[in-house]
């Protein structure tokens, strides 16, 4: 991310926050479709994050974290959203419109539905640090500062994400592996 | 599909391709839209900002360490400050159970005071709007003539030592070879005293009486003359006390009043002895409302 950019944008640049504003958009609305598992959830979010960006840059005391600061927000909107909808009892329903690529050595379809309805059963809280870590490649530390919580809590949340997520998939009577080795 | 397989990039390529792979336009210029309508967020102390990210050494989470410690510092001030007020409010008390206070409504400002505990002292009989008096001990000192055995006039004729009150409004002294009036500011009231009837007397310096601002003088008691509290500048003398004892006098304003508090004692050295328990009596004054 270009710094000047981020920097002219803090000091009200309208034209430097639409060029970072059109650059991040679609990583952020990635990131929030596969927390929220929703596309109009996503949208809200990823809209709210971009609005916030704007109106929070002279908060970013670090420019070159630009981008890490865009994922804390995009993240803390879908689990507003998650926390607002589990207050009024709203149940997430998937519609599957997704694509797959199916070009990797994991293209089996039953263990994939397996896994994607596992993250769908996990937490916004749980699945944020899976999305995180195993999508937008963030390290634990860094998502701890992302999400605003200790790092203890994120590495808890990802090992009781991935033991849940490998109990559905055992379940299914398959030998998973922990990091290519025989569990 | 094997029967092992690699969790973490299983997860990794479920993620990457169950979902899609793009953003709606609309999320992006809808978003620009609404900003042109918002306005940035300057903090005002960028320190204290509790949004700003990421935290620092100083700051945890938006000034979150900083934070904590201030508050944590104001509850405990709070409650120092609780305590210390409870603790005056009980000392009061205490003291007010423990001295009771005595009324003065004879002086044209009533007050409270309380005696100091084995003082001996006691009020003059001969109290006066204009001025009112306590000797201090039973001890008096009869060998002496009228002017000379307590060194003044009403109210506390032969006594040793004591405590005078009087009304600075109306006072007048001699000098210049003839009466005046001195003027009723208290740092006035002292520099005529000094400068034309010639009382000699030590700096003057700043005291409180009853919580107010005052001005404070020691007289050594080698010359001098007396403060006349009523009677005016011609015909009799009225009511007055003499200043040429050893003595400290306290001059104030009480609300547009001048008052004057004169601490005498018939030698130096009874002064010295004397002032300690004179100075707790003048403490416990608290003049009363109109």
């Amino acid at each position: 991310m270009d710094r000047d950019l981020v920097e002219r944008a803090q000091r009200g640049d309208r034209d430097a926050y639409e060029a970072l504003a059109r650059t991040s958009a679609r990583r952020l609305y990635l990131t929030a479709y596969r927390i929220a598992r929703d596309a109009d959830r996503a949208e809200d979010a990823v809209q709210q994050a971009l609005v916030a960006i704007w109106r929070e840059l002279p908060s970013l005391r670090d420019p070159d974290r630009f981008e890490a600061w865009t994922y804390r927000l995009v993240v803390r909107f879908c689990l507003m959203d998650s926390r607002r909808a589990r207050r009024t009892g709203v149940r997430e329903i998937r519609i599957d419109e997704t694509t797959s690529t199916g070009s990797d050595a994991y293209a089996d379809t039953d263990l994939r539905d397996q896994l994607d309805r596992a993250l769908a059963e996990l937490s916004p809280e749980h699945r944020a640090v899976v999305v995180l870590h195993h999508y937008a490649g963030f390290p634990l530390a860094e998502i701890a500062e992302i999400m605003g919580v200790p790092y203890g809590t994120v590495g808890s949340r990802l090992h009781h994400a991935m033991r849940a997520m490998r109990a559905a998939i055992t379940a299914d009577d398959r030998s998973p592996v922990v990091g290519g080795q025989p569990a | 599909m094997s029967a092992t397989f690699d969790l973490e990039r299983l997860v990794e390529s479920v993620l990457e391709a169950n979902g899609p792979q793009t953003v709606p336009q609309v999320v992006i210029d809808t978003a620009i839209i609404r900003s042109h309508v918002t306005h940035q967020r300057h903090p005002r102390v960028p320190l204290l900002d509790r949004r700003a990210w990421p935290g620092n050494r100083y700051l945890v989470d938006g000034a979150a360490l900083i934070r904590r410690p201030i508050v944590r510092i104001l509850i405990l001030a709070l409650i120092a400050m609780a305590i210390v007020g409870l603790g005056v409010a009980g000392a009061a008390l205490l003291r007010e159970d423990a001295t009771p206070k005595e009324l003065q409504s004879t002086f044209f400002r009533h007050f409270e005071y309380a005696f100091p505990v084995d003082s001996a002292m006691h009020a003059s009989n001969n109290a006066d709007p204009a001025m009112v008096a306590w000797a201090g001990g039973p001890d008096t000192w009869d060998g002496a003539t009228l002017d000379t055995e307590d060194g003044s006039s009403q109210p506390h004729r032969r006594q040793v030592r004591g405590v005078v009150i009087g009304r600075g409004g109306e006072t007048w002294s001699h000098g210049n070879g003839g009466r005046f009036m001195l003027r009723t500011p208290p740092a006035e009231f002292l520099t005529d005293l000094r400068d034309t009837a010639n009382v000699p007397m030590g700096p003057i310096q700043q005291t409180k009486l009853d919580g107010r601002a005052a001005l404070t003088v020691m007289l050594p008691g080698t010359g001098g003359t007396d403060i006349h509290v009523t009677g005016r500048t011609q015909g009799l003398g009225g009511i007055y006390v003499r200043v040429t004892m050893p003595s400290r006098l306290i001059v104030s304003e009480l609300d547009g009043d001048t008052v004057f508090v004169f601490i005498w004692a018939r030698t130096a050295q009874e002064l010295d002895k004397w002032l300690p328990i004179a100075d707790e009596f003048v403490t416990s004054i608290h003049f009363l409302p109109d």
